[in-house]
């Protein structure tokens, strides 16, 4: 019941005010991931694409990133997704949710994201760190994900920033 | 048309069935000439082998035949058929018109020499990095030892991949009962990753199994190595090591009689004093310790890489070349490939990944094989012979063998397994006399020879590095193998076999003796009578004469054309080769049951010879227009010997210019219309006058017969054909000279 309550309450949560659908040139948008439940379903689902097992992207390259998803409705979200765990509720009256994942080493992680609008394209800036914890010594898909303002974008250019350079 | 003709026809021929899509794969190779020999050189890894040029070896597809017009040499049980290479067709040309096609499932080169251990799984290709490191040459000396056991701490394994565990072979390279999951708190895997999986098989896979890939160490057929998993992940997510538990796993692996400890994590911190303790307590009992530097182009190692007692292991691409992501710096021991490594993955599937990751357990898989034929060996040894055994890559510059981004160089496997093998040999004699003493030298300290025979007819007792064998069976022909093992620590290191021979007290050799063979290799009964045919001489026929064991050489011994240098292999023939040789062509002599050949020659030298030193002589007589003023039998002896002195073993050679063949050009028409009777010779050649009319020009004939060259035999001076009756002339080689207009020519005929 509290879980159901508080994925009511994503809304609520989310600071930003959607008063139109579209995307404001040169507004920069940070994605809002203040929620538990999606936190740990991304966290799953992340753990999946390292692990070898296939929820997002069974079909993607080995060895090469993966061009993010603007989903907008519960169908397309229910098409990215090919794992076993139950699906969180996200509105999507409001929110546009976008995943993607980087070919990275495993000692990589996105710290930060940033959507910069452009009309109907937008740009994704995103801020690798390296973790101070004991990794394999691999590359991985690094999954990443944002719940942003209801978007009408078409596509999206992701730049990647590691030690402040792109 | 000319033969050489036909067969280019031919060969344009299978070129037009280029349509036909299913090739035969050619592998990559390098050929390379050095003076007379050709060398060939695989991607795979195998040495330089010299290339008989005049054999080339296919296998057919199912349901094809050969084309009549190729000449087989010999074939096998298995459908492997020996061609000969047709005349002035070279063999380059030849091998890859028949690869192109659709006929031949395999076309190869036959070479003498080393040929590495090539294993059957089928995605064996993919595994680039094997050869890169040189592996498959390392396979010839070990493909790993179970008594040697790996650690891997990684993530958890998928051991019921058929290609590591359990699978239709009934046996596994891994095992799991010995090593714990300390994320999970047993010894089951219950979430297998590919991370793991991959680091597992690249070290242990089941090598010649037929399915997936080889394993560095994945023995060929039988169990090779044996992994110990240890699962190290961290709840914090799959890409996360639990730092706090690879003390308590090296420890555990220490006590459970592990050498070498796989580490494919690493940390950017560095404290870990717990870890630090474990690691010298390990490497001071004799495990080796290998990491990954990490992948994010620092300059610095990640540890425990960085750990003074750890083997740190950097990444290269195909190109041999750094990986652009390959951690670098002080304490950076080598590299090996670990970009697009293909390998195990969990599910029972296969895959590739990227990073020093999978560069580490090359390296620790070849440290396996080194212990598996050198189980003596110290961290220490092992860290330093990997090092100094590195292939230099190049672009890089070397400051007392080191470099800043790939150490000490590439790994090179089949340097370091060779330069820790414990070479030894049976010294003793190849054939028995009733008892023999077989010994081996050189065998270091701690290790002991435990000796056997394969042969009920033989005993065999031991006495520490010697033995003594006593032939106990009905004297005859039999061979037995006699084999020292190295024990080391209660298993067997390794084994060395020598092949020993009882002959007969009526020495006899087996399934030959002389007589004619014909050009099919076709054998005469032991004893029967043999009579040349007729038509010897008739170049469309190809016959031997084989002389053997010390048989003198008939005083009626008729010159025999041979168009085709090569016998077919006799299995139980001492030796094979030829007996009677025809000037300008490469002559391989290869001796079977010897323990070493020479060659002496009487008369004319070759133009070119050479011996390994032991059983496979090779060498050319010049061509036969180059030898026409010494025209006649020329014997070349060859002293095949065993070490028991038993018996000794003579093969006679002649070298027989062709009776009837024309020497050198010339204009003169010679015809033997029945050398028992007369002799036709036509030199007229014609003069313009200023009249337009000809006058016939004088030639002079001499005879010289061959036995009695002192003195002239026949003489004319005329310009007129000339018939010359012989029938009275004993038989010998009678040498004719011509000349004509200043121009000296010679030919030479039998008279029988």
């Amino acid at each position: 019941m509290n879980r159901k309550l508080r994925m009511l309450m994503i809304p609520l949560q989310l600071l930003i005010a959607i008063v139109f659908m579209g995307c404001n040139e040169d507004v920069v948008y940070e994605s809002n991931s203040d929620n538990e439940l999606l936190e740990i379903f991304f966290k799953k689902a992340s753990n999946d694409l390292i692990g070898g097992r296939m929820s997002f992207f069974p079909n993607r390259t080995w060895d090469a990133d993966v061009s993010p998803l603007i989903i907008n409705s519960d169908k397309d979200f229910h098409s990215a997704y090919y794992g076993k765990e139950q699906l969180p509720t996200i509105d999507f009256s409001q929110y546009t949710l976008i995943i993607g994942a980087l070919y990275v080493p495993a000692s990589n992680y996105v710290k930060k994201q940033e959507l910069i609008c452009n009309g109907a394209d937008a740009t994704l800036n995103l801020f690798l760190d390296i973790t101070d914890q004991a990794v394999t010594a691999n590359f991985i898909h690094e999954l990443y994900w944002g719940i942003y303002p209801k978007l009408s974008i078409r596509s999206i250019i992701v730049k990647k920033y590691k030690n402040g350079k792109e | 048309m000319g033969k050489n003709e036909i067969y280019r026809i031919f060969l344009s021929s299978l070129m037009i069935l280029l349509f036909l899509s299913v090739n035969a794969q050619p592998e990559r190779r390098v050929l390379s000439r050095e003076g007379e020999r050709l060398f060939i050189s695989y991607d795979n890894g195998k040495s330089y082998s010299l290339v008989n040029e005049r054999v080339v070896t296919v296998k057919l597809r199912a349901n094809k035949t050969i084309d009549s017009s190729l000449k087989i040499l010999r074939t096998n049980r298995l459908g492997y058929i020996d061609l000969s290479v047709p005349e002035k067709i070279d063999v380059t040309e030849f091998v890859e018109t028949l690869e192109k096609n659709a006929f031949f499932e395999i076309v190869k080169y036959a070479v003498f020499g080393e040929v590495c251990l090539s294993p059957n799984d089928i995605c064996f290709i993919s595994q680039w990095y094997l050869s890169n490191i040189n592996l498959p040459s390392a396979w010839n000396f070990t493909t790993g030892n179970p008594n040697i056991k790996i650690a891997v701490l990684d993530q958890e394994i998928d051991w019921n991949h058929p290609d590591i565990g359990m699978g239709n072979d009934d046996y596994k390279n891994i095992n799991s009962t010995l090593g714990y999951n300390y994320k999970e708190g047993t010894n089951q895997s219950v979430n297998p990753l590919d991370h793991g999986t991959l680091v597992a098989g690249i070290i242990g896979a089941k090598a010649n199994n037929t399915i997936g890939i080889a394993g560095v160490t994945g023995g060929f057929g039988t169990q090779g190595v044996t992994i110990i998993p240890y699962g190290v992940g961290s709840y914090l997510g799959d890409r996360y090591v639990d730092m706090s538990v690879v003390d308590d796993a090296i420890l555990d692996a220490v006590d459970k009689g592990v050498k070498i400890i796989n580490m494919s994590f690493g940390s950017n911190s560095s404290y870990y004093p717990d870890i630090d303790a474990a690691i010298e307590y390990a490497h001071n009992h004799g495990v080796t310790l290998v990491a990954a530097t990490g992948n994010d182009n620092f300059s610095w190692l990640l540890y425990p890489a960085s750990n003074q007692y750890t083997i740190a292991v950097g990444a290269t691409d195909q190109n041999n070349q750094r990986a652009s992501f390959s951690n670098y710096g002080v304490g950076l021991d080598f590299v090996a490939p670990g970009v697009n490594i293909y390998g195990t993955k969990i599910n029972n599937d296969y895959g590739s990944d990227s990073g020093t990751s999978f560069a580490v357990p090359q390296v620790s898989g070849v440290a396996a094989l080194m212990l598996s034929v050198n189980p003596t060996l110290t961290p220490d040894n092992i860290r330093s012979v990997l090092r100094s055994t590195c292939t230099k890559l190049s672009g890089y510059s070397y400051t007392s063998g080191w470099n800043n981004e790939v150490g000490y160089g590439l790994l090179n496997a089949y340097a370091a397994v060779s330069a820790v093998d414990i070479g030894y040999n049976i010294v003793g004699k190849a054939v028995l006399c009733d008892t023999a003493t077989y010994s081996v030298t050189d065998i270091p300290a701690g290790y002991s020879i435990t000796w056997s025979v394969d042969n009920n007819n033989f005993s065999v007792t031991s006495n520490g590095n010697q033995c003594l064998v006593t032939y106990t069976g009905i004297p005859q022909y039999e061979i037995a193998n006699l084999t020292a093992s190295l024990t080391w620590n209660g298993y067997t290191v390794k084994s060395v076999s020598k092949r020993i021979v009882m002959h007969g007290t009526d020495m006899y050799l087996e399934g030959i003796q002389s007589g004619i063979y014909d050009e099919n290799g076709n054998m005469p009964a032991v004893g029967a009578t043999f009579t040349i045919p007729a038509n010897q001489g008739d170049r469309s026929m190809a016959y031997r004469q084989i002389l053997m064991n010390r048989d003198s050489i008939p005083l009626d011994t008729i010159p025999v054309i041979i168009d085709d240098p090569y016998l077919p292999y006799v299995p139980d023939n001492p030796m094979y080769g030829i007996t009677e040789i025809y000037g300008g062509a490469d002559i391989y002599l290869v001796g079977d049951r010897l323990d070493g050949m020479s060659i002496s020659f009487s008369g004319e030298e070759p133009e070119y010879l050479s011996s390994d030193g032991g059983t496979v002589i090779s060498f050319r007589m010049p061509e036969v227009s180059r030898i026409t003023s010494k025209l006649g039998y020329y014997y070349v002896v060859l002293h095949a010997t065993s070490e028991g002195g038993c018996h000794d073993f003579d093969l006679y050679f002649k070298v027989i210019p062709v009776a009837g063949e024309a020497i050198g050009d010339h204009e003169i028409s010679l015809f033997f219309t029945d050398s028992s009777v007369r002799v036709d010779f036509d030199a007229m050649e014609w003069e313009d006058l200023p009249n337009g009319m000809l006058q016939p020009i004088p030639w002079y004939l001499r005879i010289i017969r061959m036995s009695n060259s002192a003195q002239m035999h026949y003489s004319v001076n005329t310009t007129d054909s000339k018939t010359v009756d012989t029938s009275s002339w004993p038989a010998d080689i009678y040498i004719v000279h011509v000349n004509s207009s200043g121009n000296n020519y010679t030919k030479k005929f039998l008279k029988q």
